[in-house]
């Protein structure tokens, strides 16, 4: 069942999440080779002070890459189940109607994860090239709540697509907006330190959301 | 039991983005500005006197309240505006058998903050070491030190270890007993500056040395702590002054300085200065130091002569938001409010801050009845809704807006 269930979802988000993850990656090329450019031909030195002590963040065009890719993945997944309600089809399957919404965020969930992985684990590798580990680890510190912000997105834009009536969906698109803003409160690298753990709790108890949607689907809310 | 769970923390989360949004919106749309006046102590006259802002107007006054025209207060203050003198001619000559010389005023003259949101701030822990005799004027370093467990240089160029210079600093930190790894490094990383004089270093047993690099080589000094010194700030300076090298907060909010010419550190007493929540300056001049201490509920002086004995102190209160209508109606609306950013630290961090009055209880116990009404209205059993009432009752407007935004259908 998980298998049909992976081999459906990866149908509606296998393309653009594979399409999501190369716009990122190439990002990242891009700031990568702008900053070799830049440590070759100006004064290396001077590209650091830029860093350490002018709180230049070097891949800030990076910022709001995880948030659009959360949003359209989620989109990606979960609008085509409320035209003509194909949702009902899932729920109507000889299992637990929760486990199916569950095993469909899981692999969404998988998917955004390995993507987010994939693009964390370019922007920090690729960058011990040029700058030592504490820079790199100031860059961490900066870039996961961004990640964190595109899980966030994710899970919300399920809660809010699978929401049967407009008011509550545009409701949950103001609060959930508001929440998001959360996410990029400060443009100081390594600001974000002492409060990571308690986003990345707020982004947990955002992931079963969409079970409060499917159940009132389930009980005929129009 | 799941679906109700997902609510339940949509509900506390929506309470929590709740917290922090309102509360914003609502400061944004009614905060006051408090105007902080500038308060000069005037050596000649041994009084301070305030240049502060009353009803929109610019008035000057002395402590006892007595108001003065501008005129008046650039005469009452000749050694403090003594640029505005000397461009009317009316600059005295000496003050209290002193010759005055302006360009002496000028160089003895100097102005430290030490401002919390600037120091409590993400450190790279990465940092440049000039070369403090050169040649042809100062230079930036071609590469970048760390102290873990031993000094480390790595060149920009290439982020590779210079090995040389990183065993060559290393020696010269063990032969005076360096403890890794450092814990502070305060310098002044700027070519905007007359001379380098290195970084001041607080290595992991709390011992202070003083690394500079001199022709190439390493110059480290360690300098005697006086007991239970415990730092948590270091700011280097480069004034004309010459007189200190470096001023020190520490983890009790005592206020140092590091002398240069003999590297003692110096207590300078003040009294009430909390150094996570309070800014600080010392101003000094040719003849007493000011301690500025700026707190929420009002600025403090403290006036020094040049050995740091006290002179003179002086209290002034500053109106507290939380006594003035938007305080008082914030207090009310909101039980507690979610601090994210502060202006006292570059970081970020979640907390609470719970409402200063009990007054927020009346609006609370409005929303339980308004939600009991609600819920009357849409067929609801209220015994079914009891979690929602309880919700409601402990976080007033953010629970109400929460329980209703997320609702609680009863099928």
């Amino acid at each position: 069942m998980l298998r049909s269930i992976f081999y459906k979802e990866w149908i509606k988000i296998g393309r653009i999440a594979i399409l999501l993850t190369a716009v990122g990656l190439l990002l990242i090329a891009g700031i990568y080779l702008t900053v070799r450019h830049d440590l070759l031909l100006k004064d290396a030195e001077l590209y650091w002070y830029d860093i350490v002590y002018q709180k230049m963040i070097y891949f800030n065009i990076f910022k709001f890459m995880p948030l659009v890719a959360g949003l359209l993945i989620g989109l990606a997944q979960f609008v085509p189940e409320t035209v003509e309600k194909r949702i009902k089809l899932s729920l109507h399957l000889p299992i637990n109607e929760e486990e199916v919404v569950l095993k469909m965020l899981g692999i969404g969930t998988t998917v955004v994860l390995t993507s987010f992985l994939l693009l964390f684990g370019a922007i920090y590798m690729w960058g011990l090239v040029y700058f030592p580990v504490e820079l790199m680890q100031k860059t961490a510190v900066t870039v996961l709540p961004w990640l964190f912000s595109g899980l966030a997105t994710y899970f919300l834009a399920s809660f809010v697509v699978l929401e049967p009536i407009w008011k509550y969906r545009i409701l949950y698109i103001l609060t959930g907006g508001a929440f998001i803003t959360l996410f990029y409160k400060s443009n100081a690298a390594g600001a974000y330190q002492p409060i990571l753990l308690p986003l990345l709790l707020c982004v947990i108890m955002a992931s079963i959301s969409s079970l409060f949607s499917i159940y009132r689907f389930r009980k005929g809310e129009m | 039991m799941i679906p109700k769970l997902s609510r339940y923390l949509l509900v506390a989360l929506t309470i929590i983005t709740l917290s922090y949004v309102l509360p914003n919106i609502y400061h944004t749309l009614f905060d006051t500005r408090i105007d902080t006046p500038y308060i000069a102590y005037s050596t000649s006259e041994g009084e301070y006197y305030t240049y502060g802002q009353r009803d929109g107007k610019t008035v000057f006054t002395d402590r006892k309240g007595k108001v003065y025209t501008q005129q008046e207060f650039m005469d009452k203050t000749p050694l403090e505006n003594f640029y505005y003198h000397l461009s009317k001619g009316t600059f005295p000559d000496s003050f209290a058998g002193v010759k005055l010389i302006p360009q002496q005023l000028q160089q003895e003259s100097f102005f430290q903050s030490v401002e919390p949101e600037r120091l409590d701030i993400p450190d790279y822990k990465l940092n440049a070491l000039f070369e403090s005799q050169p040649e042809f004027g100062l230079t930036f370093s071609k590469d970048y030190f760390r102290i873990t467990h031993r000094i480390e240089f790595i060149d920009a160029k290439t982020n590779q270890l210079n090995q040389e210079k990183s065993k060559q600093f290393t020696a010269a930190l063990d032969a005076e007993g360096f403890s890794y790894p450092a814990t502070i490094q305060a310098g002044l990383p700027t070519l905007m500056k007359k001379r380098d004089e290195g970084w001041f270093i607080v290595d992991s047993k709390e011992q202070f040395f003083h690394l500079k690099m001199i022709k190439g080589a390493p110059f480290v000094r360690k300098v005697p702590v006086p007991a239970g010194l415990h730092f948590k700030y270091v700011l280097a300076n480069d004034f004309d002054a010459d007189e200190f090298y470096a001023t020190i907060v520490t983890t009790d909010n005592q206020l140092l300085i590091l002398r240069k010419k003999d590297y003692s550190f110096i207590k300078i007493p003040i009294e009430g200065y909390n150094a996570a929540n309070m800014k600080l300056a010392i101003q000094g001049s040719m003849f007493n130091r000011t301690v500025i201490v700026n707190a929420e509920k009002g600025l403090q002086l403290f006036t020094f002569n040049r050995d740091y004995k006290l002179i003179d102190k002086h209290n002034h209160p500053l109106p507290l938001k939380s006594e003035m209508t938007i305080g008082k109606v914030a207090a009310a609306m909101f039980p507690f409010q979610l601090e994210i950013a502060s202006p006292y630290t570059e970081f970020l961090r979640m907390h609470f801050d719970a409402s200063n009055t009990w007054a927020w209880i009346l609006l609370n116990l409005l929303f339980v009845v308004l939600t009991v009404v609600l819920m009357r209205r849409e067929g609801k059993k209220i015994s079914r809704g009891i979690p929602d009432l309880l919700i409601v009752a402990l976080t007033g407007i953010f629970g109400f807006l929460a329980v209703h935004i997320i609702p609680n259908k009863q099928y």
